[in-house]
């Protein structure tokens, strides 16, 4: 519990009405899109960076830990206070700073929406690239927090392709930026090694983006299949030709079930797997490389291979794809995401390998993922309401992570270590490995303040010690 | 305060219902209320949060709850958006009951909710004199007395908007003139009155009867009471209920009428919902069945029965407020108003961004979390002056006030906002003349 | 040799053998030689150097061919000069998920040779291919003109080992193409100089070999028309691989196909990948583009496999080939993939050439992208007024700007204050990238701006404690 003088301080810094810190409130910040819950000492409405900075400044000399929220959808306890302290609440700075179509680039606060980016250049004809599927509802902070991907990633690049400088507040709450417009700051990639840092090197407050000119031409397929094995080997051999395609989506059959009650996107209810598949670029040498696709397909056995003939029947197959980890609520109202990554052939092998897991715990297991970037995710489900599942499933989740990891992948793609996978870094480092990884914790927090007890297993702190109602 | 956790248990049959919600934060972005204040507990996640907690034991029913659900403009925007479709106003329905039935309520709200809503009479002298009152230049007074923001929300708001004070209220000046169709008669119309028309802005409704009319409607001026609506609002759902047996009383036979209009959104979308709120009644929920099949919103009704294409022109940029209760949230009458209003002569439709988002009037909500509310209208009002357009039209006698209201806060005193109903009627009297 | 030096020598023979190891090597480095040449043949061997550099305080340089050697401030303290050629092997090659790990020391000729076979790309095109080697390229991020496509070495790395200077070997990151377990040191150690470690190998992402590349080329007589083509080709749906612009000096500098066209004027190079349609479709755009902005002048079109059924691959066609038959156009086009490979050759040797022409200083100024042009008619503007020769090239796509100089010291220093001063006005910076003439006068990286440079230096302390590798060279001196 932190001392009443603290929350007086932080008063003084943000205002009365600012401050939360009555029990009502607090438990509406004590989870995220993850299972566990912690519940903070008190949330701070926070309106620039100043005064981010004044109440990290707060925090040090307190000695209180604090974490930065974006829109609070991430999947792996990112946003949960372990060690209690402040929540430092981002939700208000959402402005756009600057839109600067000349040097394609555009300066953000964090709490902005990701699509909301897009959406405020779309009409200059330009778009920010990486589109998680919560695109709607997770913040461009977030986003850097986990080095968040997305469908057109695996043409375009992940989040830290493309934030290139930031003003950040660091942990002890100076103020200072990182990269910028221009490439090739003088000095060690910060911004690189601070995007994907969930938080814990300190908040950023300001991002810069680079925007893309829209592409001139698009076309999205729908290949239905009989069998994910087919599915997988298409996936492999598009890219064996010498395709990259905008991207390479898989859906199983659970998932296109449950897309399908949930909003109706016309995918077929009884195949076994679908892909969807965006080319885009010049029109120019578009139609052949969509026939390409086609007869490679084919080759693997394709069912149906639809193309979407306007931008309705192509924003249909897009929000059933989007839609896709919502939509399972309609199965069972509660999932784990096992968000590992294998090399693109060891897909058919390491999704087989997922579903005995699910077999033998008796858990019913969907999948949704970026095959092109071989980026699965087994979606676990279950219902919270019954500890014992929720016990079995985190078991499943890990063994399913072991499978990515032998196979020469790793232990999340794009959605963050957090609490959830701080011990199955174990499975693709060694503790040399993560003791240089500590270091860059240890020169950027040395009171390890940011968000303690996150992404490194040395220093998890376990849900038991940690959850306080 | 107390520390003993009890779990709530009226609320275990919305178990499976709160259970669904997978924290997913979908429902942030459109809840009108989270965009404003950026608060967690405002958002449908959160109160899906309190919700579980107080069935599961989490946390007590204690009055730092309250604000959480207090804030929330009932719009559905949350379902809406939420793959589950979580129906988070039934929680916050359920609550606000469950906290005034533990709490009680003010006992002034708790006699007005039994005293005057269900007696249009006593209504109608309460309000007569609160215009009176304005119209004396006592209007501070008036609003002192509190009272009448609870009797009906939007006259506070109403009576700071006009500058006129209306001479008189709908239902009298309906008393003695002419309600048959003009030319041939084709339908027997009930016409339900809605408070917010009947006691602030009449002169809608007397355009309504006139497109009526035009359109071969014999219209009779039902003797229903409120709707209820605002009472279910406020967690009352007894109290709504009541309301809805007794209006379904007072219309009698339906069959009388081919047809039941309100260009109130509100009320013909809560009409709507008797049947679901009587669910459990098996006489009433018979009669509301019954009462479903014949109620229209106006423009519903306009675009059903193919209303006669208007000829007088009217030149200018038009844009149109859906209200909740007309979204797809709600009834889904949302292309039948855009309809009639471009097939009026001369005007340019221009759709604005967000259009069906609530514009922060909500019930008693602008009166009782004032700032919020403006901050929502704000938004839509920053959407309303993108598209330029000189008219707003809508179907709802609150939005017509709060965006009214809004115009003029923002000194955007060229930006007319009428009712559909409104539009045709001046349309229809400038090619008769 | 003091006695010191050679119980050196002596362990380290022990460690590598004798062979391996050198004494006073010919080697400077802003002024100052090592006392001995290290040449492991294994990681295992590195770290045994390493962590014996450690124990005895001594300042390690590593280097691979040695090609950026010279950028950077005069090291604190040199003793062993690292070389990692040695380290030569491809540790993992998998054609089909489209990723090679390969040694430090591997050059990226002999990469691109090996991909090449399988009709796979590497995405990195780093100056002196021939002799770079991917430790260096990695450890000085250095990436050439398709980076405007494919993205810097941030983008296409996956993962690192690192020997650390206490002699561990660590990894970071993995092979696969999303990462996001645990921080992204990867990108810390990718242009890092060698001041956290020695990269001893590096895994990176390949391409499907494009089916078809071309070069564009047309000349402009004023920067004024080429800033204003690389404003309409940025803000199109064109999607050029590079967009290079070379200054009439540098473009003398330029050998074989482009070396007699449009002399005294600015040279537009113009990298065009992909789809065979979409090839020649933005070559007739292009084309129209340039013409509009400066007519009457020829496009040189080196291209691919197009020759035209029933010729010869000539070497250059007079007539055109990319517009449909009988449209009046300008354009010439020479049609094999030599003359494509030998032109970037040339662009990617522009450094040495340049020094040979006697280009002593070598600067790389980066920009916001638009901004770049300004900073180029700056530097025209200030060469001329201090008597300075300049030639230079611009990556339009990035805001690069490339220059080399000559002239009298002080008059050289004067330039780079001043277009120093401006790239750091508009958020930019100015590093020198070849030193021999200053000796430590002029602050090679410049005053970090948008770095937080007490972080890099904990950063340091934390990986170097000793202070073992590089001491002294990279920005505020760490
Ligand atoms: C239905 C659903 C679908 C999803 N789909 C995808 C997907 O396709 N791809 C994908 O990558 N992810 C996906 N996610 C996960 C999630 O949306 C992303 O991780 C997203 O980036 C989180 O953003 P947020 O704003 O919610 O951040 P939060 O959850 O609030 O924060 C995430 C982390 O970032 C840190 N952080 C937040 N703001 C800042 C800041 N300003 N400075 C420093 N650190 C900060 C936090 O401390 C935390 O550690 C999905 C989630 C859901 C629920
Ligand atoms: S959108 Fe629905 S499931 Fe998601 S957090 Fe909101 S209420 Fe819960
Ligand atoms: S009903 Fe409307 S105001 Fe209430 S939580 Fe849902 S979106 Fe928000």
């Amino acid at each position: 519990m932190i001392d009443q003088s603290v929350i007086q301080e932080l008063k003084g810094i943000v205002g009365e009405d600012n401050v939360l810190h009555n029990k009502a409130d607090l438990q509406t910040y004590e989870y995220d899109a993850y299972l566990e819950k912690s519940l903070p000492d008190a949330v701070v409405f926070v309106n620039s960076a100043q005064e981010v900075s004044d109440v990290v400044k707060v925090a040090n000399r307190a000695q209180v830990p604090f974490v930065a929220r974006g829109r609070a959808t991430n999947l792996s306890g990112g946003v949960l206070a372990m060690r209690q302290g402040i929540v430092i609440e981002l939700a208000r700075m959402d402005r756009i700073i600057d839109i600067d179509i000349e040097n394609q680039r555009m300066i953000v606060e964090p709490a902005i929406y990701n699509l909301e980016v897009t959406g405020a250049i779309d009409n200059l004809g330009y778009y920010y690239a990486p589109d998680p599927a919560s695109g709607k509802a997770c913040s461009i902070g977030g986003n850097v927090g986990e080095d968040a991907g997305g469908p057109h990633c695996f043409k375009y690049g992940v989040t830290s392709n493309h934030v290139l400088g930031m003003e950040v507040v660091l942990p002890d709450g100076e103020i200072t930026w990182l990269g910028g417009k221009a490439l090739d700051t003088p000095g060690l990639d910060l911004t690189g090694v601070f995007v994907g840092s969930e938080g814990t090197l300190g908040i950023a407050t300001k991002l810069v983006l680079r925007i893309l000119h829209k592409p001139e031409a698009v076309k999205t397929m729908l290949a239905v299949y009989d069998s994910i094995d087919d599915a997988s080997s298409s996936v492999s051999a598009i890219v064996s030709h010498k395709m990259v395609p905008a991207t390479l989506e898989m859906m199983d059959n659970l998932v296109i079930q449950a897309i399908e009650q949930s909003m109706a996107a016309g995918f077929p209810l009884d195949a076994a797997a679908v892909l969807l598949i965006e080319l885009d670029g010049l029109k120019d040498g578009m139609e052949e490389m969509a026939d390409k696709i086609v007869e490679i397909c084919k080759e693997n056995n394709v069912r149906e291979i639809k193309v979407a003939t306007c931008e309705a029947e192509r924003a249909a197959l897009w929000k059933g794809r989007k839609g896709a980890f919502g939509a399972i609520a309609r199965l069972s109202p509660n999932y784990l995401v096992a968000d590992g990554t294998v090399p693109r052939t060891k897909l058919p092998e390491t999704l087989r390998m997922c579903r005995e897991i699910g077999d033998k715990y008796g858990l019913r297991v969907a999948n949704v993922f970026h095959a092109g970037d071989g980026n699965l995710h087994p979606l676990i489900l279950f219902d919270s309401r019954n500890p014992e599942d929720k016990e079995k499933v985190l078991k499943a989740g890990m063994e399913m992570l072991q499978v990515c990891a032998d196979m020469g992948g790793t232990v999340s793609g794009e959605h963050g270590v957090g609490i959830e996978k701080a011990m199955a870094m174990y499975m693709v480092y060694n503790e040399k490995d993560l003791l240089a990884q500590e270091w860059v914790k240890e020169a950027w927090d040395p009171q390890d303040l940011a968000n303690p007890g996150k992404i490194l297993p040395q220093r998890l702190i376990k849900r038991e010690e940690a959850h306080v109602s | 305060m107390s520390t003993e956790v009890t779990k709530i248990e009226e609320f275990l049959p919305l178990y499976d219902e709160v259970a669904k919600c997978g924290k997913c934060g979908f429902c942030q972005p459109t809840c009108p209320v989270y965009r404003a204040t950026g608060k967690e507990s405002y958002v449908a996640r959160g109160k899906n949060a309190l919700f579980r907690n107080l069935i599961e034991g989490e946390t007590v029913m204690e009055a730092d709850l309250k604000e959480a659900f207090e804030n929330c403009l009932l719009c559905r925007a949350c379902t809406a958006n939420c793959f589950p479709a979580v129906k988070t106003d039934q929680l916050v329905v359920a609550f606000r009951e469950s906290y005034a039935q533990r709490f009680g309520r003010s006992t002034i709200q708790r006699w007005i909710f039994r005293n005057f809503l269900p007696y249009p009479d006593r209504m109608a002298r309460v309000i007569g004199l609160a215009w009176l009152s304005k119209r004396m230049g006592m209007a501070d007074l008036a609003k002192k007395m509190g009272i009448v923001g609870m009797i009906n929300p939007k006259l506070e708001t109403a009576m700071e908007l006009r500058d006129e004070v209306p001479a008189s209220f709908l239902r009298d000046r309906t008393k003695n003139t002419d309600l048959t169709a003009k030319g041939e008669s084709k339908y027997k119309v009930g016409y339900w009155v809605s408070c917010g028309y009947n006691y602030m802005l009449p002169e809608v409704g007397e355009a309504t009867i006139n497109v009526l009319r035009h359109n071969g409607a014999d219209v009779e001026v039902l003797g229903n009471n409120c709707c209820g609506l605002p009472v279910y609002g406020y967690g009352d759902v007894e109290g709504a209920r009541n309301l809805a047996k007794k209006n379904i009383d007072v219309l009698g036979d339906l069959d009388q009428y081919d047809y039941i209009v309100s260009e109130c959104g509100s009320c013909s979308g809560h009409l709507k919902e008797y049947a679901e709120l009587l669910a459990a009644d098996p006489e009433y929920s018979v009669r509301a069945e019954r009462l479903l099949s014949k109620v229209r919103s106006f423009s519903e009704l306009l675009v059903e029965i193919d209303a006669e294409k208007p000829q007088g022109e009217i030149q200018a940029s038009v844009t149109y407020h859906d209200p909740c209760h007309m979204t797809t949230r709600y009834q889904g009458v949302v292309t039948q108003p855009r309809e009639l209003i471009k097939n009026v002569p001369g005007v340019e439709f221009r759709e604005m961004t967000e259009s069906d988002w609530c514009c922060g009037a909500a019930g008693s909500y602008n009166i009782m979390h004032n700032d919020v509310s403006m901050k929502v209208l704000e938004r839509k009002m920053g959407n309303v002056a993108k598209t330029e357009a000189e008219i707003v039209v809508t179907e709802c006698p609150s939005c017509i006030m709060q965006l009214s209201l809004g115009a003029k806060r923002q000194g955007m005193e060229n930006t007319k906002v009428m009712n559909v109903s409104q539009l045709l009627d001046e349309s229809y009297r400038q090619a008769d003349n | 040799m003091s006695p010191k030096t050679e119980s050196y020598t002596a362990a380290l023979t022990g460690i590598v053998g004798k062979d391996a190891v050198e004494e006073k090597p010919q080697v400077t480095v802003a002024g100052k030689s090592p006392s001995l040449r290290v040449r492991p043949k294994s990681v295992e061997e590195v770290g045994k150097v390493l962590a014996f550099a450690n124990e005895n305080g001594l300042g390690v340089i590593p280097t691979g061919s040695g090609t950026k050697l010279e950028t950077g401030n005069p090291p604190e303290k040199f003793d062993l000069l690292l070389d990692l050629t040695g380290l030569d092997q491809i540790v993992e090659y998998d054609a089909e998920n489209l990723t090679i790990a390969a040694q430090a020391g591997v050059r990226v000729k002999d990469l691109v040779e090996l991909v090449t076979k399988d009709e796979l790309f590497f995405p990195v095109d780093p100056a002196f291919p021939g002799e770079a080697t991917i430790g260096g390229v990695v450890a000085t991020s250095d990436n050439g003109p398709k980076r405007f496509q494919h993205g810097n070495l941030r983008d296409v790395v996956l993962g690192v080992k690192v020997v650390l200077p206490n002699g561990e070997l660590v990894k970071f990151g993995g092979r696969t193409i999303k990462n996001v377990s645990g921080y992204d040191v990867t990108k810390m150690m990718i242009g890092s100089m060698g001041i956290l470690g020695v990269i001893v190998e590096a895994t990176f992402r390949l391409l499907p070999e494009p089916q078809r590349e071309d070069i564009l080329v047309h000349a402009f007589p004023k920067l004024s028309e080429v800033t204003k083509l690389a404003g309409q080709v940025l803000d199109s749906v064109l999607v050029p691989s590079s967009l290079e612009l070379l200054s009439p000096a540098a473009r003398k500098l330029i050998k074989g196909v482009a070396s007699d066209f449009a002399v005294g004027e600015y040279l537009l190079v113009v990298g065009l990948e992909g789809h065979p349609d979409a090839v020649v479709r933005q070559e007739q755009d292009l084309t129209s583009m340039c013409a509009n902005l400066a007519p009457n002048r020829t496009a040189l079109v080196v291209g691919g496999d197009y020759v035209a059924e029933g010729k010869e691959a000539s070497e250059r066609e007079v007539t055109c080939q990319i517009h449909d038959h009988g449209e009046a156009c300008n354009c010439e086009t020479v049609t094999d993939q030599a003359t494509v490979d030998s032109l970037w050759e040339e662009i990617y040797n522009l450094e040495r050439t340049a020094k040979e022409a006697g280009y002593a200083v070598a600067a790389k100024v980066a920009v916001p992208l638009a901004q770049v042009w300004e900073m180029a008619a700056a530097a025209e503007k200030s060469a001329a007024a201090n008597g300075v020769q300049i030639a230079y090239k611009i990556s339009a796509g990035n805001g690069l700007l490339n220059l080399y100089m000559q002239g009298d010291n002080e008059k050289v220093l004067a330039v780079l204050e001043d277009l120093r001063t401006l790239a750091q006005k508009r958020e930019g910076s100015l590093v020198l990238k070849s030193t021999p003439l200053f000796n430590g006068s002029f602050e090679v990286w410049g005053e970090p701006q948008g770095t937080h440079i007490s972080l890099i230096r904990a950063t340091k302390a934390k990986y170097d404690p000793n202070g073992v590798l590089n001491v002294g060279r990279y920005v505020g001196r760490i």
